[in-house]
């Protein structure tokens, strides 16, 4: 309740400041200075030279470039040639030529007639280099234990062994876009449109297989995928309004659909019940096909107001043929319900909008969207299945085609109460209804009340106070008694909650070079028919920032942010029986994650004669703990609390040039980044061996590393 | 709510017999055109670096520059040439009312990118095509925005969503592999959250992610709903832009009995539970996002 007064007052102290500055406002804006930040449309340039990248001792070289590729090496940057002139207009680019992160660009303006881009862009994602693996790949999708499995089995050896034999290997993947769009102006009012998008996933991620509770295998699972995404349309536009119609398809295919990995502890089949399989065999990844067709709409009425619409019809599916339940030879495998999965659904998705400006301070809207994704497949019925690939078990399950409709009501009023500070009230309906959940469907009332202003005085404040309620119907406990759950158990996802959030920004231009900003936001979300599950969860946070650019050689900013959450769940620790109803054996969870972020950066050009030099420093530390509760008559065991995991990373670039000519520079580039993390489960010192006590590890753990990246650079201007 | 929904009814109601559009400044209404060449001979900055941008190739019949040129945007010129300290003489965007000076914009930018502006949350919360685009000043190498990227645009209001790329868990956005706009269309869009592919949110993420759309044979239930019940796209603290750390995360929803039950704490830590330790729960729930194998009931398969 205190909470709510502060947030009212605070709201009320914005109007009264908002409508006292607002009447004193009509200050002239600043003119506007020469640089128009087109010079780059004409001309080209690049940049090449040497780069080494130096890491001390035990640094996680695959961490520092996850997503890039900063190997020692000559390297060519940033290459970009262009030409305009008044009728066309096109460039080309390329940048990290040669490296795992290369990207190259080409774009063709033909002014009023056509467009057209071209984009190559890969995306490493490097996971590890110190992963380690006794497997070997000895086709797609087969992951093979050289003879060793046979050794355990037979006793001759244990699993330590493939501590001793496993090899390191970088554990990576890439993704490889090629996209090409373009667009003809058939008529100054018709436009066709196109695009073509190629995405190809190859190299391997981190994955699971597992015979058991105290054997698991984390496997290197082979990627080959590729995604075709089309796309056409014809867009036309007139005075009243315009009218588009499109067809989007993707298609994904895997071109590695199973995965067979070998048991670690042995090399034959066992019967059902016994000590397992040779073998493992999933199903990975399956091929799907998503075509959809759509119609959108704007029509200007009389009145300053508008009217859209958009519908459009979708198919999802995929129809892979299925594998058998188990590889075990060993086991007769469960017949089928049907060969393949015959899996699809209908997505349909609509957009309205009524928008008028009735006054020029009166701004309404109103919007309807829905969304439904009318899952058709047919419920797979398992009366028998193999888990683990080891035993044969009598489940009578029936698959659960998860199916849902939401539906969203939105309506807007804004009032400008002067020339740029406006009121806003809002109000949203969603109702969502599902199927096979605990809830067949929720309704989620929103209230949002809003001031925005700017240059009022040099002060831009943004303020939104929100409220949510969200309360679930059609409740079905016996489907959580069903699969064995509390039924007071409430899934986050569908559960009731009231919400309220609160945020501000302002920004104050002290003078013409100086400015400062200032953010703050808090929430928190109750939960208070839930029995067990998320109980509450709040978050809060606050950042203040200052950019100062007295002219054009001299920028400099700086931001500070530090943001909290907190959550509150419930369970019950409980084997089936007895326990399962008994109160004393209840615990919480009581989560927290506190991260500051700092950024810093000046940038000085041409300051000094013919040099440019930028700096920038960047510090995040996060912290997460995880701190268990019992209840005070517990018959639980103590608790032993787990470490805090923390992440820090600081980072300092330097980028120097001077420009001997107008058209050639020099320059050094300097990054120095450095990375501690301690997260108990991804630990090298817990992760210290492929042959865990209850699983074969890859080793992928969690390292800090220190790096110096160093760049040589010539750069050429025509 | 049913008070508020009156309120908004009534005041839909009042809009309706409201036929004209806000009449301009008396003076605009007298004025003429002057011509591009007479605004140049005072703006010759902004007359010469107009041609350097979209706006000003006459060749595009949609383009100012093919139609009154300056006055195209900035209304019929000659009361502002007459006397140029008068304030309402001609359209100054700096000074006028968010939505008029969308308005403007929007008699041209009217397709593509652009239809879903009016109503759209920017546009609700009072922001105009000028609070993010200069047309005389950019500052960007494209789209004409007012700071250097597309990130610093955004950054100016949504400090949180920035600052979450600096986590561990991260999309490569601070790699510069993407930005704000792979995934976001600020002017507007029928889906959700001014997100840029698809109607819903998974549609966004499965652009990229396509392996994790299915429809699987045995699914997911808060997989197939939304994929940010359990990921923050903007970056977390925790492995795979994960909003909380496994088992926490699962046992928000899987408490039953036995293993899901369990309290994992310093005890397992120092056992090296598989539960635990790596990747948790999925070192063997592999298949959280949806299994194809008929053996997949419990996403182990």
């Amino acid at each position: 309740m205190r909470t709510m007064r502060l947030i009212l007052l605070t709201m009320l102290s914005l109007l009264v400041a908002a409508a006292a500055a607002s009447a004193q406002q009509n200050t002239p804006p600043a003119e506007p200075d020469q640089n128009t930040g087109l010079s780059s449309l004409a001309g080209g340039g690049v940049d090449f030279g040497f780069r080494g990248t130096f890491f001390s001792d035990g640094s996680d070289e695959a961490r520092y470039q996850r997503y890039r590729d900063l190997r020692n090496g000559v390297f060519a940057e940033a290459f970009r040639w262009g030409k305009q002139d008044d009728q066309q207009y096109w460039d080309v680019h390329a940048t990290h030529v040669g490296y795992r992160d290369h990207q190259y660009a080409a774009n063709f303006n033909k002014f009023g007639k056509m467009k057209a881009s071209f984009e190559y862009n890969q995306i490493p994602l490097f996971f590890s280099q110190d992963t380690r693996t006794t497997y070997t790949t000895t086709s797609a999708g087969v992951l093979s234990l050289d003879g060793y499995p046979a050794q355990i089995q037979g006793g001759a050896a244990t699993s330590a062994i493939y501590d001793n034999v496993a090899t390191a290997f970088d554990l990576q993947l890439k993704r490889s876009i090629t996209d090409f769009r373009f667009l003809y102006s058939v008529t100054p009012q018709l436009d066709i449109s196109g695009s073509f998008k190629n995405t190809q996933k190859t190299g391997e991620q981190p994955w699971a297989g597992t015979f058991g509770f105290s054997d698991a295998v984390e496997l290197a699972v082979p990627v080959d995928t590729r995604t075709t995404d089309v796309g056409v349309a014809a867009e036309w536009n007139a005075q009243r309004g315009y009218l588009r119609i499109g067809y989007d398809g993707s298609f994904f295919k895997n071109n590695i659909s199973t995965l067979v990995w070998d048991n670690p502890l042995r090399s034959t089949d066992a019967p059902s019940g016994g000590a397992g399989p040779a073998h493992g065999r999933m199903a990975i990844w399956p091929n799907s096909d998503l075509n959809s067709g759509s119609v959108s709409g704007l029509f200007k009425l009389p009145s300053n107001s508008t009217v859209t619409a958009y519908v459009s019809l979708g198919s999802l599916s995929q129809d892979d043929a299925l594998i058998p339940f188990t590889i075990n030879t060993a086991i007769a495998s469960p017949p089928l319900a049907r060969p393949t999965a015959d899996a699809s659904a209908r997505i349909t998705a609509t957009a309205f909008t009524y928008n008028v400006r009735p006054t020029s301070q009166l701004w309404l809207n109103a919007r309807f969207r829905s969304y439904d994704f009318d899952n058709h497949t047919q419920p797979f019925v398992v009366p028998t299945t193999v888990t683990y690939d080891t035993s044969l078990s009598t489940i009578n399950e029936t698959s659960s085609p998860f199916a849902f409709s939401r539906k969203t009501l939105d309506l807007d009023a804004s009032y400008t109460l002067a020339t740029a500070t406006a009121l806003r009230a809002a109000y949203s309906l969603e109702t969502v209804d599902e199927t096979f959940r605990t809830f067949s469907s929720t309704t989620q009332n929103t209230a949002r009340f809003s001031i925005d202003t700017t240059r009022v005085q040099n002060l831009t404040l943004r303020a939104v106070y929100e409220y949510s309620k969200r309360t679930g119907s059609g409740l079905d406990e016996q489907s959580l008694d069903d699969i064995g759950e509390q039924v007071s158990l409430r899934q986050f996802d569908i559960s009731d909650f009231t919400q309220n959030r609160f945020s501000l920004i302002a920004v104050e231009r002290l003078g013409s070079n100086l400015s400062v900003n200032f953010t703050t936001f808090v929430g928190d979300d109750k939960r208070p028919n839930t029995g067990f599950g998320l109980l509450t969860h709040d978050n809060s946070g606050v950042s203040f920032g200052l950019d100062y650019i007295p002219d054009d050689a001299v920028s400099v900013g700086a931001s500070y942010q530090y943001e909290t959450y907190s959550a509150l769940q419930k369970s019950r620790q409980a084997n089936p029986g007895v326990q399962f109803d008994d109160p004393t054996r209840d615990w919480m969870t009581d989560s927290g994650d506190h991260t500051h972020t700092l950024q810093a950066s000046a940038d000085l050009m041409k300051l000094w004669p013919k040099t440019d030099v930028r700096v920038a420093y960047d510090f995040v530390r996060g912290q997460s703990t995880y701190i268990y509760e019992l209840v005070p008559n517990t018959t639980l065991p103590p608790v032993s609390q787990l470490p805090a995991v923390n992440n820090k990373r600081n980072r300092i670039s330097a980028d120097a040039r001077y420009m001997v000519t107008p058209h050639l520079g020099a320059g050094l580039v300097y990054w120095f980044e450095k990375y501690d993390v301690d997260d108990f489960a991804f630990n090298p010192t817990t992760l210290n061996t492929v042959s865990q006590p209850s699983f074969m590890s890859l080793q992928y753990a969690f390292r800090p590393y220190t790096a110096n990246t160093i760049w040589g650079r010539v750069t050429y201007m025509w | 709510m049913t008070p508020l929904l009156s309120l908004w009814g009534f005041l839909m109601l009042l809009a309706v017999p409201a036929q004209s559009p806000p009449a301009p400044a008396a003076s605009a209404q007298a004025a003429t055109y002057v011509g591009q060449d007479t605004c140049a001979g005072c703006h010759d900055t902004e007359g010469t670096n107009i041609h350097q941008s979209a706006h000003g190739k006459a060749q595009n019949p949609r383009t100012p520059e093919a139609g009154r040129g300056c006055e195209s945007c900035h209304g019929p010129g000659s009361a502002h040439v007459d006397d140029p300290s008068k304030p309402d003489s001609i359209k100054r965007f700096p000074t006028m009312n968010p939505r008029d000076v969308s308005d403007t914009c929007l008699a041209c930018h009217s397709r593509g990118n652009h239809t879903q502006w009016r109503g759209s949350m920017h546009d609700a919360r009072n922001l105009s095509c000028a609070t993010c685009h200069s047309v005389h000043n950019p500052k960007s190498e494209k789209s004409q925005l007012k700071a250097a990227t597309i990130v610093d645009t955004c950054k100016s209001c949504h400090t949180v969503e920035v600052a979450k790329q600096q986590r561990v868990g991260h999309m490569p956005v601070r790699e510069g592999k993407m930005t704000c706009t792979s995934c976001h269309n600020p002017h507007g869009t029928t889906n959700v959250r001014m997100l840029r592919t698809g109607n819903w949110v998974n549609e966004t993420c499965t652009g990229c992610h396509a392996e994790k759309r299915g429809p699987f044979l045995w699914d997911h239930a808060p997989v197939r709903e939304a994929c940010n019940t359990c990921h923050d796209p903007h970056g977390s603290n925790n492995d795979r832009m994960l909003v909380a750390k496994l088992p926490v995360l699962c046992q928000g929803c899987h408490i039953g009995t036995r293993h899901p039950s369990t309290i994992y704490d310093g005890n397992q830590l120092a056992s090296k539970s598989n539960r635990l330790i790596g990747r948790s729960c999925v070192n063997c729930h592999s298949q959280i996002h949806g299994s194809n194998s008929p053996a997949g009931n419990t996403l182990l398969r």
